[in-house]
């Protein structure tokens, strides 16, 4: 299936969870708590459609085609 | 006659002692002061006159024994019928009687307007359903807000926040500068002088009668209550006696031995103001404020007038209805600081009661017990109402009724008039295991 | 409120010989100057650049996470202890500031928000009417807000009333480095406040600094000053002793100016020439 993700499109496999695209993404193993499997904190949170998915819910929340999907970590600024 | 009563109520404020004006409704060639029925109620404020007219409905004949009716704590009251916005820490069992009351309400004033129906009075009693807003002035008074409402959420109230935008949406007039806004639909209104104009109304027209004399105590026979002694000589007899002459109840001769009701005058400033025709509404709904953490409310009356109260003093002033230059001064200024137009108002009347307060804020409502075990018969007790005499004038009306038809609710045990008392036991049974 | 002390400085920060902690929503920090990280040319060059500033809390934005950057600057800040403040920079309505608070409140586990509502790129000045129904949303939702906002001692007061835990007032408009335009009103904000008082944006260099914390500021956030000096490591250095300097003559009491001389020498007791 299709998601945009940070604006662009990008094909994920079916039925893929957040906490799959995040580890994909971040090269990091991630537990069901949504935290790193290495104990460092991951710095990133996502929103789906323009919602915050709470770290905790992205094992549990599956992709869906189409959905619009923001990955964001901190920058320099302000 | 009984529209007379009433318009002698609502002119109270300067009432004068009317010695013997028995009132009308009194049985033809019974000397004056020398009056019998089912229930003599002591006191014509909101309690003794919501009482009254229970007894009336229940069937009872009733005589009202007050020299200046309504012209007590019940003249100040501004009426809020507020359980939501008025429940304080740990008062859990007196917010079940506010919140009992507030579900009476409804039924008791649509009671008053039929029973007034058939006089000759056009006006109703001013109870209508506004909501109320509680704001605040600072960031302290939002937290302070903001603590309350989880209270009053875990008793299941509804309080629901505002943003500044959505009540001033509602209310144009409030300050922009105000911290924060709640919505409180449950808190609702009634004008005090007009309940108990229709009241006396209803009770003229249903046959009550009114003692227009001070009663001095009790009359007592065979170890039971059978009624009040007036201060001008005579007496009143019934076979119920209800004490709800606020303050004035400590100050009964003849009370039951031991029975101690600590009664302590909590006096209050209130303004009474009229709202220039280009700025009405002033508001549409009563406005509850918490002003660095002092309170003030402005209740807007259906005829343009609004009502901002109210002080709370202790300080035992010579004359008990002296008003405080700084209680006025300390209304106006935070009245104004969460609505500015509070300032373009013409004031009408500033008034100072004292409310009948009790050590821990709730009534004292129901039967004294007798040394020997059980209670006095004949004796009802209903003061201490506080600042929540209006509000709770339905509940203790009803609480009155249970009493009388001798089916007390056992929820309303805790507020017995003897709690605070060491009523000498000569039965071997401790009166507090008698329930109500 | 707890205070905590925040990564592993001393309990008690110390200005000059004078315990001087700077707490903001129950935490102590050890510096009054936080700094921004935009505008830096390198992560090592802001990385020395923060270390010589002292800085404890710094800002930081939201943005597309870049697999490029993987880790980068939030390694860099977990590294070196430096406490997060994330921004809402570039949200123009309350509501992107409120879900981009939403996203910083996940990525970096902290309620502290700085809150940018920015009302067009050209002045990057802040939209007070979005600010303020930003606060209330925010507050509501159990952020720690630390609002940038004009130097208005209105808007800074109604700010604060409202649940901010801090109010940032500008200096001048972000980046120009004009210093403090309208001391009056800062020092009017200032005397009103009961939650910190930041002065945020438009410093250029240390006397300004200095000023801000001279008018009674809490604290001072700036970013471009350093970054974009010449040599920042220097200027974050100048930047510590700016705010420290200017927090301790706040604190010592400035003299009255007077019309007229005040001999600092006594005249009696002179030797007398004939």
């Amino acid at each position: 299936m299709n998601i945009r993700l940070n604006g662009t499109e990008q094909s994920v496999a079916d039925g893929a969870s957040v906490s799959t695209l995040v580890s994909q993404l971040t090269g990091r193993s991630i537990g069901p708590d949504g935290r790193a499997a290495d104990g460092r904190k991951l710095g990133v949170a996502v929103a789906r459609n323009a919602e915050v998915v709470p770290r905790s819910q992205w094992h549990a929340t599956a992709l869906a085609d189409g959905d619009d999907v923001e990955l964001v970590t901190a920058v320099q600024g302000g | 006659m009984g529209t007379r009563a009433g318009r002698a109520a609502e002119a109270a404020n300067d009432a004068a002692a009317r010695i013997c004006d028995t009132g009308p409704g009194t049985a033809e060639g019974t000397a004056p002061g020398d009056t019998s029925a089912d229930v003599a109620v002591i006191g014509g404020g909101v309690i003794g006159h919501g009482i009254a007219f229970e007894a009336i409905r229940s069937g009872r004949s009733v005589v009202l024994i007050d020299d200046a009716p309504g012209s007590g704590a019940s003249w100040a009251a501004a009426g809020m019928l507020a359980p939501v916005s008025e429940l304080h820490y740990q008062e859990e069992q007196l917010l079940e009687l506010m919140l009992e009351a507030s579900r009476l309400w409804p039924g008791f004033a649509a009671a008053i307007d039929a029973g007034a129906a058939g006089t000759e009075s056009r006006a109703g009693t001013g109870y209508l359903t506004t909501p109320t807003l509680a704001v605040g002035a600072d960031a302290a008074d939002r937290r302070a807000l903001a603590d309350l409402r989880e209270v009053q959420q875990a008793s299941g109230l509804s309080v629901e926040p505002l943003t500044v935008r959505e009540a001033r949406t509602r209310e144009p007039l409030l300050s922009p500068g105000i911290s924060c806004a709640f919505d409180i639909p449950a808190d609702h209104q009634v004008d005090p002088r007009l309940l108990i104009a229709r009241l006396a109304d209803v009770l003229g027209a249903e046959g009550g009668s009114f003692v227009r004399q001070r009663a001095a105590g009790l009359l007592w026979q065979d170890g039971q209550v059978a009624g009040a002694r007036l201060a001008g000589g005579g007496s009143v007899r019934a076979a119920e006696t209800v004490v709800a002459n606020g303050l004035g109840a400590a100050g009964l001769e003849e009370l039951p031995a031991g029975l101690a009701l600590p009664l302590r005058p909590v006096y209050g400033d209130i303004l009474r103001l009229r709202v220039p025709p280009h700025l009405q509404p002033l508001l549409t709904a009563t406005v509850r404020g918490m002003v660095r953490g002092v309170p003030v409310y402005i209740v807007p009356r259906q005829d343009g007038t609004v009502v901002v109260g109210a002080t709370q003093r202790e300080d035992g002033p010579s004359d008990p209805r002296a008003v405080s230059a700084g209680g006025i001064y300390q209304l106006l200024r935070d009245a104004q600081q969460l609505v500015p137009a509070v300032a373009e108002l013409e004031l009408l009347e500033a008034t100072a009661r004292a409310r009948p307060g009790t050590p821990d804020n709730a009534p004292l409502l129901g039967r004294v017990a007798r040394p020997d075990g059980g209670n006095v018969p004949g004796l009802i007790i209903a003061t201490g109402f506080f600042r929540h005499g209006v509000l709770l004038t339905p509940a203790a009306a009803a609480v009155c009724r249970q009493l009388m038809d001798f089916t007390p609710d056992p929820r309303w045990a805790g507020f017995r008039p003897d709690r605070f008392s060491r009523i000498p036991d000569t039965s071997g049974d401790s009166p507090k295991k008698e329930a109500a | 409120m707890n205070e905590t002390t925040f990564a592993g400085t001393q309990a008690v920060p110390m200005t000059g010989a004078v315990a001087d902690p700077f707490v903001v929503d129950g935490v102590r920090l050890g510096s009054r100057l936080i700094m921004g990280t935009g505008g830096a040319p390198s992560l090592d060059g802001l990385g020395a650049a923060l270390v010589a500033s002292g800085t404890e809390l710094t800002t930081v934005a939201m943005r597309r996470y870049s697999p490029a950057e993987t880790g980068s600057l939030f390694q860099l800040l977990e590294d070196r202890q430096i406490r997060v403040l994330p921004n809402t920079a570039g949200c123009f309505t309350a509501k992107d500031a409120v879900l981009t608070a939403e996203l910083a409140r996940e990525a970096l586990e902290t309620d502290w928000v700085k809150l940018e509502v920015i009302a067009d790129e050209h002045t990057l000045l802040p939209d007070a009417v979005e600010l303020v129904d930003a606060t209330e949303q925010l507050v509501a939702r159990g952020f720690k807000v630390f609002a940038y906002t004009n130097d208005d001692p209105v808007l800074a007061l109604r700010l604060e009333n409202l649940g901010a835990a801090a109010v940032m007032p500008l200096g001048a408009p972000i980046g120009t480095g004009l210093g403090i335009l309208n001391p009056h009103n800062i020092e009017l904000i200032v005397s009103r406040a009961s939650v910190p008082v930041v002065l945020d944006a438009g410093i250029g260099t240390a006397s300004d600094a200095a000023l801000a914390m001279e008018l009674g500021c809490d604290a001072v956030l700036l970013a471009t000053a350093v970054t974009r000096a010449q040599n920042p490591v220097l200027m974050g250095e100048a930047f510590k002793h700016a705010v420290i300097a200017g927090r301790l003559a706040k604190m010592g009491g400035r003299i009255p100016r007077r019309e007229h001389a005040l001999a600092s020498s006594a005249m009696e007791g002179r030797a007398e020439f004939l």
